[in-house]
C-alpha cells in the first residue's frame, strides 16, 4: 500500500489546483462552438448524445463550473465533492474537445481529482480543516488504484504500438512519426532538421523497441513500488525527449507523477528549500509553499495577458518548461539524496 | 523477452511479434519512402486568389484534430457536397483570412507528398491527386 500523509496529500492537492490554473489558462472551451456541425463526430460517450456542438454559453458555464471547482480544491473547501465535481465538468469538456475525431491522452490528469478526493487529501491546508469539515482518515489505497490506472495507460498505449507495428525491424515508426509531425502537423522541435537527417537505421529501431517495452512493462512495474517510481522517472525523461523532439506537451501530467514521489524524500526536498532562505525567516514548509503559490500566480497572470488564445498547448509553451524544470530539481535532489541515505548506511 | 522477439524478428521476418497483427500503415517504409497527404486551400476573389493552408483555416483547433477534420469533411474519400451550414462557416472565415467580403469559392486541393530520408529535408515529390470545390455564389 502506498504510505499517506496528510500534510503532503494537502501540499498535492495545493499543487495540483495551482497547475491547472497556470497551465489551462482560464479553462476555454468556447472556441468549440464556432464550428459547424459538420465537424462533429463524437467517440462513443457523453458527448455523443448531442447531433451538434452545443452552444456558447454552455462552454462557459462549463468553464466557469472548472474554475469554481479548482478554487475549491485549491482552498479545500468542500474538497471531496469538489475533487468528484472537477472531474465530472472535465470528462464533459474533453468529451467535445475529443469530438472533432482526435482522443488525446488527458484522461490521467481528469480523473485524478475523483481518485485523489478518496484520499481526504483535503484533511491538511485547508478550509474544511478550520471548520472542522475533515473528519475522515488519510487513505493510501486511491494512490495505488491511480498508479494501477497509469500503468494502465502506458500498457494500452504500448500493446497499440506493439499490435501496430513498431517491433517491425524493416520500418521505424518513430522517424516517420517525426517527418508527419515536421510536415504535416506542423510541429517544429528544436531538433526536428538535425533529426531528419540522422541516418542510423539502427538507432531509430532501438527507440522502436524502447518505447514499446517500456510503456508495455509500465503495467508490471505497479507490483513493486520502488520499480514504478523509476519507471515514472524515466517516463518524465521519456516525454520530456518527446517535448523536445516532438512539441508534443507532457507536463499535464507530472503533477500526477507528483503523488508517488517518497514521503521521506519529498519532506527533505521540502525542508532544503525551506533551509535557503533563512534571512526570510522561512522555517516550516508551508512559507515555502505559499511563496511558491505567489510566484507561479503572478506567472499564470503574466502568461495569461500574453497567450490568451484557447486553454490547450500545441507545442511547448514556458509552463512546459518551467513544470519539467521544477521535475528534474525535485527528481536530481531525490536521486542525490537517496545516494546519500545509501553511503551513510554502508558507513554505518 | 524483448531480445528474444528481436531474434525471432530477424530469423522469420513475419509474422512477429506473435500479436502483431497489421503493418503501422502502407505509408511508412524507413529505408525507401515516407508518404502523406496534404491539403492546401485556395479561395477565390472576384479578381483574385489567395492559397492558404489547413492551419491558417482551422485556426482555433489543436493540430491533429486540424487533419481529422480536413480528411473527414473535406477529404477526397467522401465524395459528399458540403452542407450549408458549413458553407456559411467558411465563407466568414474566408472573408476574416483575407479581409474581403467578394468570396466566389474555395477549392481544397490534395496533394501527395514523398519524403525520402536524407534528401534536402523537405518532401521531395508533391502530386495533385485531387480536389474538392465549394462555391459560394448564389
Amino acid at each position: 500500500m502506498w504510505p499517506a500523509n496528510s500534510e503532503l496529500l494537502g501540499l498535492f492537492r495545493i499543487s495540483f489546483a495551482l497547475f491547472n490554473l497556470c497551465f489551462l489558462f482560464g479553462f476555454k472551451f468556447d472556441w468549440i462552438s464556432v464550428y459547424p456541425d459538420s465537424f462533429f463526430f463524437p467517440p462513443p460517450g457523453i458527448a455523443s448524445i448531442w447531433h451538434g456542438f452545443p452552444e456558447k454559453w454552455f462552454f462557459d458555464v462549463l468553464s466557469i463550473a472548472i474554475i469554481l471547482t479548482n478554487f475549491s480544491l485549491l482552498f479545500g473547501f468542500k474538497t471531496r465533492i469538489s475533487g468528484v465535481l472537477h472531474t465530472c465538468f472535465l470528462l464533459v469538456a474533453f468529451a467535445f474537445v475529443f469530438s472533432f475525431g482526435n482522443i488525446y491522452h488527458l484522461i490521467l490528469w481528469a480523473i485524478f481529482p475523483l481518485v485523489m478526493s478518496f484520499t481526504n487529501w483535503g484533511n491538511s491546508f485547508s478550509i474544511d480543516r478550520l471548520i472542522g469539515n475533515s473528519k475522515r482518515p488519510v487513505e493510501g489505497w486511491p494512490i495505488a488504484l491511480m498508479s494501477y490506472f497509469i500503468g494502465f495507460a502506458f500498457f494500452t498505449s504500448g500493446i497499440a504500438k506493439m499490435t501496430g507495428g513498431w517491433l517491425n525491424i524493416e520500418e521505424s515508426a518513430t522517424y516517420q512519426y517525426l517527418v508527419l509531425v515536421t510536415f504535416q502537423t506542423g510541429r517544429l522541435g528544436f531538433f526536428n532538421e538535425l533529426l531528419l537527417d540522422a541516418s542510423n537505421s539502427f538507432l531509430w529501431e532501438l527507440i522502436d523497441w524502447f518505447v514499446v517495452w517500456f510503456e508495455t512493462l509500465f503495467l508490471f512495474a505497479v507490483l513493486k513500488k520502488s520499480i514504478f517510481r523509476w519507471f515514472c522517472v524515466f517516463g518524465i525523461i521519456f516525454h520530456f525527449a518527446i517535448l523536445v523532439l516532438l512539441e508534443i506537451s507532457f507536463s499535464i501530467h507530472l503533477v500526477v507523477f507528483l503523488v508517488f514521489v517518497e514521503p521521506g524524500q519529498f519532506s527533505a526536498f521540502l525542508g532544503s528549500i525551506n533551509a535557503l532562505p533563512k534571512k526570510l525567516s522561512v522555517k516550516r514548509p508551508i512559507n515555502v509553499w505559499i511563496s511558491l503559490m505567489g510566484l507561479l500566480i503572478l506567472i499564470y497572470i503574466l502568461i495569461f495577458f500574453r497567450f490568451s488564445d484557447h486553454y490547450l498547448v500545441d507545442g511547448a509553451r514556458l509552463i512546459d518548461w518551467i513544470s519539467f524544470a521544477i521535475a528534474f530539481i525535485l527528481i536530481m535532489y531525490c536521486g542525490l539524496n537517496s545516494i546519500g541515505q545509501l553511503n551513510q548506511k554502508r558507513e554505518g | 523477452m524483448a531480445l528474444a522477439l528481436f531474434i525471432v524478428a530477424v530469423t522469420w521476418k513475419e509474422p512477429f511479434p506473435a500479436i502483431m497483427m497489421p503493418r503501422f500503415t502502407s505509408q511508412m517504409d524507413y529505408n525507401g519512402i515516407i508518404r502523406y497527404t496534404e491539403p492546401e486551400v485556395v479561395i477565390y476573389y472576384k479578381d483574385a486568389s489567395i492559397t492558404t493552408t489547413k492551419h491558417e483555416l482551422l485556426h482555433l483547433m489543436h493540430l491533429p484534430q486540424r487533419n481529422k477534420v480536413m480528411k473527414r469533411v473535406f477529404g477526397l474519400e467522401k465524395d459528399v457536397e458540403v452542407d450549408q451550414e458549413t458553407k456559411i462557416w467558411l465563407y466568414y472565415r474566408s472573408q476574416q483570412i483575407a479581409q474581403r467580403s467578394d468570396i466566389r469559392k474555395m477549392e481544397i486541393r490534395w496533394y501527395s507528398f514523398e519524403y525520402k530520408l536524407q534528401s534536402d529535408k523537405k518532401p521531395e515529390k508533391k502530386d495533385l491527386i485531387g480536389q474538392k470545390e465549394i462555391r459560394f455564389e448564389g
